[in-house]
């Protein structure tokens, strides 16, 4: 208990405050443009950070986590855009729910969700860090792969169209997962001679792709032609925290929470990944499935109080094991080790005030990033009032903007390109473009997992499914794919 | 017959079938190589899309006496060819980008789209409009491209072209 209070007040700092502050409104600006991640906003920071302390120093990293996470859920629900991988389902029903006039509506539930489910993840994280991360730490090849079957099958189940369809688009991205060196030889595969193609296709440029430069060819498709007055009015002075509809789904948000907290402390797993899985989860939840899809409130509380949970899941295994939950995690670890501190099992009992002065900073982001937001809100919506002849140009030069700006690389400005052209024909026929993305995510998981798994185990395929949790995980798979089945011919009787 | 669905089901059909084929080819040490990963995606991918296509077939076969709901709705010149224009102009865009520098470039790509997407979305109601519109386009594209340069180099470090 004392350990607690002197990290509270190494927290409650003005400096500390201020960090936070400015981290958080950094955070909230790059995630909320197509293109520029959580890893990016932190990855700028750091150099910032040199001269602060570590406290101070961490709350300006974490403000930018915490920002970047749920700014990313803005050009979700407005634009149909992700600012970052992990708001990819938030599109899902978010962006009906805009198309519908209830932008505010949408906000206020992303933005109340991000909060609870990240405050949670937080609270999470300062109860339970050690045991979440002796869980994590058993984590195997088999568990991985396991993982990568279940999101496989969450694949097909959220599928809006047909469940066929959305398979086939899974597989495309897992296809493309395959493009690159292989993992454990080295050959190259699929490059056609390319030495841009060798590192593989980057997530950044196909999310881009699919989802900004597809939806901008799609909206031009739709709308040329059609008067501006016919286009759906938005309820602007609707954009407040809903409490009624939270208070209402709170089965959804724990669940989708917990599912979080349990996914981030993955290592490798990811923001994507928890949100999908919280997703399909509160859909078979509701008592109104076939909604899920076409503007349901629970589809986008449900990825979004995730995506924030996962991001204190992720900071489990960093600072317990050392061990980066993900990319932007593995970035706020080169931000610690600058300020010499060491991330890993002696920082909890060597510098305990420390560590739980980390949990605190990054639960009083939590706290800040919700308040920016909400007096942000209607700014937000002020997006939707720029004319779209304006706006679509400008959506694509961000584009260029944020896939150039990583590597500077004019051949992923061409990827990102062809991906447009491609999500263009998959949302006109009827594929979808999130089953791609996901797959492109769990494809190098899986088949890395796959191949190690059956090194380490000298060739015994029932190795993987004689551990415990990967049994679990592929009985689940099991179940839920008989039951996407069963829908589906339902749906189709 | 071959409907526009149809041919991209071709295109996938024939993308799977080259790739499980080029798959099948990867030799390699262990128990499964390089090639046996995206052979079984692709070699998958290539059932699912038949079936795929075969639906599609019978349902293009079927005598149009009920709406179907799947198919997209169909599309004028306009629609096609301003989204065309668009990718065109993306296209140019990037190719442009690093021989002539971001500000130019962007510049070009901006003023450019803008007027298009105008015709296509929001034409002005009267002819004479067309010069206002080309002006408002400008003062865009260039307000636009210089603070999007300076806030990304100098504020968040980037480097453009």
């Amino acid at each position: 208990m004392d350990i607690l209070l002197d990290a509270a007040l190494m927290v409650a700092d003005l400096r500390v405050l201020l960090a936070l502050l400015a981290g958080t409104l950094l955070g909230l600006i790059m995630g909320s443009l197509p293109g520029l991640t959580a890893a990016m906003a932190i990855a700028l920071l750091i150099p910032l950070t040199f001269g602060l302390g570590p406290i101070t120093g961490m709350g300006l990293l974490l403000g930018a986590f915490c920002g970047a996470i749920a700014g990313g859920a803005v050009p979700a629900l407005l634009l149909n855009i992700p600012g970052t991988p992990s708001s990819v389902c938030t599109t899902l029903d978010g962006f009906p729910m805009v198309r519908q006039g209830r932008a505010g509506e949408a906000l206020g539930l992303a933005i109340s969700a991000s909060f609870v489910g990240g405050v949670i993840g937080a609270l999470f994280l300062i109860l339970l860090a050690p045991p979440i991360a002796r869980f994590a730490l058993a984590f195997g090849p088999a568990e991985f792969l396991a993982l990568g079957v279940f999101g496989i099958v969450i694949i097909a189940s959220v599928s809006s169209g047909s469940v066929l369809r959305g398979i086939a688009a899974g597989l495309l991205g897992l296809a493309f997962s395959t493009v690159g060196a292989d993992p454990m030889t080295g050959m190259l595969r699929f490059t056609a001679d390319q030495p841009a193609l060798i590192t593989g296709i980057g997530l950044l440029p196909a999310l881009i792709g699919l989802f900004a430069v597809g939806q901008v060819f799609q909206d031009i498709l739709e709308r040329a032609g059609i008067p501006p007055d016919a286009t759906v009015t938005q309820d602007f002075n609707s954009a407040r925290v809903p409490w009624r509809t939270l208070f209402k789904s709170w089965k959804v948000m724990s669940v989708s929470t917990l599912i979080g907290v349990i996914v981030g402390a993955i290592p490798g797993a990811g923001g994507s990944i928890s949100s999908f899985l919280s997703y399909d989860q509160a859909r078979r939840m509701s008592d109104t499935p076939e909604m899920f899809g076409t503007g349901h409130p629970e589809g986008v509380i449900a990825s979004e109080s995730s995506n924030n949970a996962t991001a204190g899941g992720a900071l489990i295994p960093m600072l317990t094991l050392g061990v980066p939950g993900e990319v932007a995690t593995a970035v706020l670890m080169g931000g610690l080790t600058i300020q010499g501190v060491r991330p890993g099992p002696g920082l909890f009992e060597q510098q305990a005030v420390l560590f739980y002065g980390i949990l605190i900073a990054f639960l009083m982001a939590n706290v800040v990033m919700f308040v920016t937001q909400l007096l942000g809100i209607r700014l937000f919506i002020r997006i939707l009032k720029v004319p779209p002849r304006l706006l679509m140009p400008l959506i694509l030069m961000f584009c260029a903007i944020g896939v150039y700006g990583v590597n500077g690389a004019v051949f992923e400005l061409w990827l990102m390109f062809g991906f447009g052209v491609l999500g263009f024909f998959l949302n006109r026929y009827g594929f979808g473009t999130a089953p791609v993305i996901l797959g492109l995510i769990l494809g190098s998981l899986m088949e890395s997992n796959l191949r190690r798994g059956l090194l380490v185990f000298g060739g015994d395929w029932s190795q993987f499914f004689l551990r415990p949790i990967s049994a679990v995980l592929l009985v689940l798979a099991s179940v839920f794919l008989c039951l996407v089945v069963v829908q589906a011919r339902r749906k189709a009787e | 017959m071959f409907s526009g669905r149809i041919l991209f089901d071709l295109v996938l059909l024939s993308l799977a079938a080259t790739g499980a084929f080029q798959a099948s080819r990867m030799s390699g040490f262990g128990q499964i190589g390089p090639g046996g990963f995206p052979m079984a995606i692709m070699g998958l991918g290539v059932l699912v899309m038949l079936v795929i296509l075969a639906q599609d077939l019978r349902r293009a076969a079927r005598p149009q006496s009920a709406p179907d709901e799947d198919q997209p709705a169909g599309v004028s010149l306009k629609q096609a060819g301003g989204m065309a224009g668009v990718a065109l102009l993306l296209a140019l865009y990037i190719a442009a980008l690093e021989p002539l520098g971001f500000i130019a470039a962007t510049l070009g790509f901006l003023f450019i789209v803008t007027l298009l997407s105008t015709w296509l979305l929001d034409p002005p109601a009267r002819p004479g409009g067309w010069g206002r519109v080309a002006l408002g386009a400008a003062i865009f594209a260039v307000l636009a491209t210089l603070l999007s340069f300076y806030a990304f180099t100098k504020g968040f470090g980037l480097v453009f072209p």
